[in-house]
């Protein structure tokens, strides 16, 4: 491992033997205590046992896993072949489990930093760190009279449902701040709460049954790897898989059609295809006229405004390939779109994704087999959301929690007022990689009076804590686990004991409780304790048992079940819109500001200062912070790059390899070229990750603008990750 | 009690009191450290070719760096886990953290917290040698020399195949990163006296 030693060893050999004999002593004889150690107790016989977990990262798949621990040690991730979703395999990711688990990088002890990000830590008990916490957290409420100056940044870190706690514990204390909102994909969620009154996606696993498949803005071979069985399968029975995307994609390398469209435009296409499939009566006017509002009005839209020589034109796509894929779409059947995420984050996104949805609604496509317009669902999600439901100690100030917006976290903290936010509890979330404007986020923790992060490994988030807290892996704790993309529930076993001094942020929220209440009777309503095998159970309720066919959550030891009933999205005909129809006209989402029907909004253009669109999609070796700081992603690939055409690259005289800054004015990053006619001339890309100990973070040069929807379904817009302009420039 | 036993008892005793101060040191006692390497010092030429302070300040900046060095938060920049070296990845609880499992339970012994806590943590493995050495020291006393010598085998056998194997190197490490002399100035006198001890073996060797 070691070329070189400055540990001169030989030469000192010679005479050491003589030296032993000159150290005096005087010390006691051979006071042996055990303090790490102890006789071992019986000699067991080596045991292997196989445990139930489900990969709780937001992810589409959320596995369902089997573990094998041997002598308590965890040897093995597989997928659970239980589940017709997960089939027996992961994806790199999450075969990867056993590297997160025992990375020597895990923070191991609650440590707190002399000087936040000085990077001078202090390893202090976990009594230390509530006693710090709680008595910090009682001196805001004393000073401001509320605990409102106390605000939590919790997201997608781990989507196990007890840990939901987590919000439970800060409302426990009393009215708090949150950072609310969703970073990622609340644009099409209201599209589609517009469109059909909330998001409901078929069953994946029904893909198989479809003859006619464009997956758009979506790439399920890096980001949803058991979805691309489902596609293969269905083209061999047939389907046609179309793959849209600025990016030729490995899905699209799958594909029988790719069509690179330029970014943001995606509307554009929709609302051309639809206008062809109404000039040539390929609409279903029997199913518009028993589902849906607003169909009039949406054609005279389309016959107005919208041309194929304009969508040819607004998209980059020849007219002759709008016109096949909108002859093809509308005559084959079922028809079927994947809406991906990265289509809906434009400021311009929530429309395009009505578009989008009004092309399955006009076809008829909607609430069949093989058809429909996935987006997401979360029906499969009604918890009792025991540990988050805790009512608030009396008389600890404030009305009502106050919600500042998640995707301008740094700016919302800094504008705060009456009262200012004074302490930030971060937990699942790595704002100092994953917001926009890092600078104004670094501002914000810069300001307050004690910043709390329970986090795995240490990131720039945790080096800008004064306290960190070891938190378990899935592997390491209960919980109970579903997707908001397939229909399986998943049990989630404690396999092995924590590592370390890691505890469950229920756990944390507990015993934070007991020392709040410790110097401060009354002061948190969090119980102070409790089995965390039975807090699982007490998660599931009636709803849940009835939707999976269970009598009791026990019976997921014997493995995940699915979901007994609506797997076809919308098949009852029931819209959840004020009129109960899919709603082409919503009145609701003029309500929020937006043209009720899905219109073309424009995209945001480039300007000459910053004539490129940097796209952040998804890296194949991580979600977001994590994975691709474990060994085996580095093994595989340990440098960020920039993704540029190479007509673009020829332009700024860019070759392969070479150092590139690309910046706008709110920051840089420079990074290696890849110059590669994958991605379309009007964009770069550049994979959004986390890479441990590099000084890569794409969100230097993304601005927190909103995009267009988010505020209805999810309390705050969406951010415009993808309507970010830049500059590059050799180096 | 014969001499030689006697003599052997006494330097039994010396080399154990000197691993029990590095185990607790490695056991989070930092402030062990100066009387490590005050200890120590009679271990170390006078010409030594490592440098070594003798001015080791118990400040902030030496607690600040020996965090740094093995407990963290961050990657640990000199890693007190024999897996940190001899696993290719540097992963604990893999099978060269289970070969010091299977040594340990040779000798009846095992972590207390099994399994939460890594059985190749250096200071698990002073406090094995501890016991080790305790152990010869006590049958030795109760005139039992040929149980006295299976503990003095089973010492140098964890010693040579384990302790030598990985600890140059972790103090290498602590030379490269640390920041205090009294980080550096204890790695240099860990690496002096395993190289008395080490030397001792060879000589009992050549002895046989």
């Amino acid at each position: 491992m070691k070329q070189k030693s400055v540990v001169s060893r030989r030469t000192f050999l010679k005479g050491a033997a003589a030296t032993v004999a000159t150290v005096s002593f005087g010390g006691t004889f051979f006071d042996f205590i055990f303090s790490g150690l102890s006789p071992a107790v019986a000699a067991e016989n080596s045991t292997v046992e196989l445990f139930r977990n489900a990969c709780p990262r937001n992810c589409y798949d959320t596995c369902a896993i089997l573990s094998t621990v041997q002598d308590g040690v965890l040897k093995k991730v597989v997928g659970d072949p239980a589940s017709t979703y997960t089939r027996g395999t992961l994806c790199a990711k999450g075969f990867s489990y056993t590297r997160s688990v025992y990375s020597p990088d895990r923070i191991k002890y609650p440590m707190r930093q002399i000087g936040r990000g000085s990077g001078n830590w202090q390893r202090i008990s976990w009594d230390e760190a509530y006693t710090e916490i709680a008595q910090n957290m009682l001196r805001l409420k004393r000073e401001y009279g509320s605990t409102l100056p106390i605000c939590l940044n919790k997201y997608s870190g781990n989507f196990d449902i007890m840990h939901y706690g987590i919000e439970g514990m800060l409302t426990s204390i009393g009215n708090t701040t949150r950072a609310t909102g969703t970073p990622c994909w609340p644009a099409g969620i209201d599209a589609q709460t517009f469109d059909f009154g909330t998001i409901v996606c078929n069953d994946p696993e029904d893909i198989v049954n479809s003859k006619y498949l464009i997956i758009w803005g979506a790439n399920p071979a890096w980001c949803s790897v058991h979805s691309m069985y489902f596609v293969k399968e269905a083209q061999q029975r047939g389907c046609k898989v179309v793959v849209i995307d600025p990016i030729l994609t490995q899905t699209a390398s799958k594909a029988d059609l790719y069509i690179q469209i330029k970014s943001s435009t995606d509307g554009a296409l929709a609302l051309g295809m639809a206008r062809y499939i109404l000039d040539h009566n390929l609409y279903d006017g029997e199913w518009l006229a028993k589902n849906s509002k607003g169909a009039e009005e949406f054609f005279s839209y389309l016959k107005n405004n919208i041309t194929l020589e304009w969508a040819a034109e607004k998209t980059g796509i020849p007219q002759h390939i709008i016109e096949m894929l909108a002859r093809e779409y509308a005559t084959t059947k079922p028809a079927n779109i994947w809406i991906g995420y990265g289509m809906q984050r434009h400021t311009n996104g929530g429309q395009n994704v009505r578009a989008i949805d009004a092309l399955a609604a006009i076809t008829g496509n909607i609430g069949k087999s093989g058809g429909g317009a996935q987006y997401a669902q979360l029906e499969t999600w009604g918890f009792k959301y025991h540990a988050m439901s805790q009512s608030k100690p009396a008389n600890s100030g404030g009305k009502e929690d106050r919600a500042i917006n998640i995707n301008n976290f740094g700016a919302e903290v800094l504008n705060a007022q009456d009262p200012p936010i004074k302490m930030l509890w971060i937990a699942c979330r790595g704002p100092m990689t994953q917001d926009p404007e890092t600078a104004v986020v670094k501002k914000a923790f810069e300001g307050m009076d004690l910043v709390v992060t329970a986090d795995l490994y240490m990131t720039p988030t945790v080096e800008m804590s004064d306290i960190v807290l070891p938190v378990t892996t899935a592997f390491e704790t209960p919980g109970v686990n579903v997707s908001y993309w397939h229909y399986w529930l998943s049990l989630n076993e404690q396999a092995i004991k924590p590592m370390y001094e890691s505890k469950n942020d229920v756990t944390i929220a507990m015993e934070l409780s007991a020392k709040l209440n410790e110097l401060e009777q009354g002061s948190c309503t969090f119980p102070t304790s409790g089995d965390l095998q039975e807090w699982v159970g007490k998660e599931f309720s009636e709803g849940i048992y009835k939707q999976f066919g269970i009598q009791d959550w026990q019976e997921l030891k014997k493995g995940p079940v699915k979901a007994k009933s609506g797997l076809i999205a919308w098949q009852d005909g029931k819209f959840r819109t004020p009129s109960g129809k899919y709603e082409l006209w919503s009145a609701e989402a003029e309500k929020y500001g937006h043209f009720p029907l899905p219109v073309y909004v424009e995209e945001m253009q480039s300007t000459d200062k910053y004539p490129l669109r940097c796209i952040t999609p998804h890296w194949k070796l991580s979600i977001h912070s994590q994975f691709q700081n474990l060994d085996w992603m580095a093994a595989v690939n340990n440098e960020p790059h920039i993704e540029i055409h190479p007509k673009v690259a020829a332009k700024y005289h860019i070759k392969d390899n070479d150092s590139v800054k690309m910046f706008n004015d709110i920051g840089y990053i420079t990074l290696p070229a890849k110059i590669t006619e994958t991605v379309s001339p009007d964009v770069v890309a550049v994979y959004e990750t986390w890479y441990k100990n590099k000084k890569f973070n794409v969100n230097y040069t993304v601005k927190a603008i909103p995009a267009d929807m988010g505020k209805k379904a999810t309390g705050a817009p969406g951010i415009a990750f993808h309507d970010n302009f830049v500059a590059i420039q050799k180096m | 009690m014969p001499n030689h036993t006697f003599d052997r008892i006494t330097d039994l005793a010396k080399r154990y009191s000197l691993y029990s101060l590095f185990k607790q040191y490695y056991q989070g006692e930092w402030e062990l450290a100066r009387k490590a390497a005050a200890t120590i010092q009679q271990y170390i030429p006078v010409n030594d070719n490592l440098s070594f302070q003798q001015d080791h300040q118990l400040d902030k900046a030496a607690l600040f760096d020996y965090n740094r060095l093995f407990v963290g938060p961050g990657k640990l920049l000199a890693s007190p886990y024999e897996s940190a070296y001899r696993n290719a990845q540097g992963l604990v609880m893999q099978e060269e953290t289970l070969f010091v499992r299977q040594f340990y339970l040779q000798a009846g012994i095992e972590v207390s917290n099994k399994n939460a806590f890594p059985d190749d943590h250096l200071g698990l493995e002073f406090e094995f040698i501890c016991y080790l050495l305790a152990r010869e020291g006590e049958r030795l006393q109760a005139d039992d020399s040929s149980t006295a010598n299976h503990y003095a085998a089973l010492y140098q056998e964890f010693c040579q195949q384990h302790i030598l194997s990985w600890v140059y190197q972790h103090c290498d490490d602590i030379l490269t990163h640390g920041r205090t002399s009294l980080c550096r100035d204890t790695a240099i006198a860990l690496v002096r006296f395993l190289q008395t001890e080490e030397a001792n073996f060879l000589s009992k060797e050549e002895f046989v």
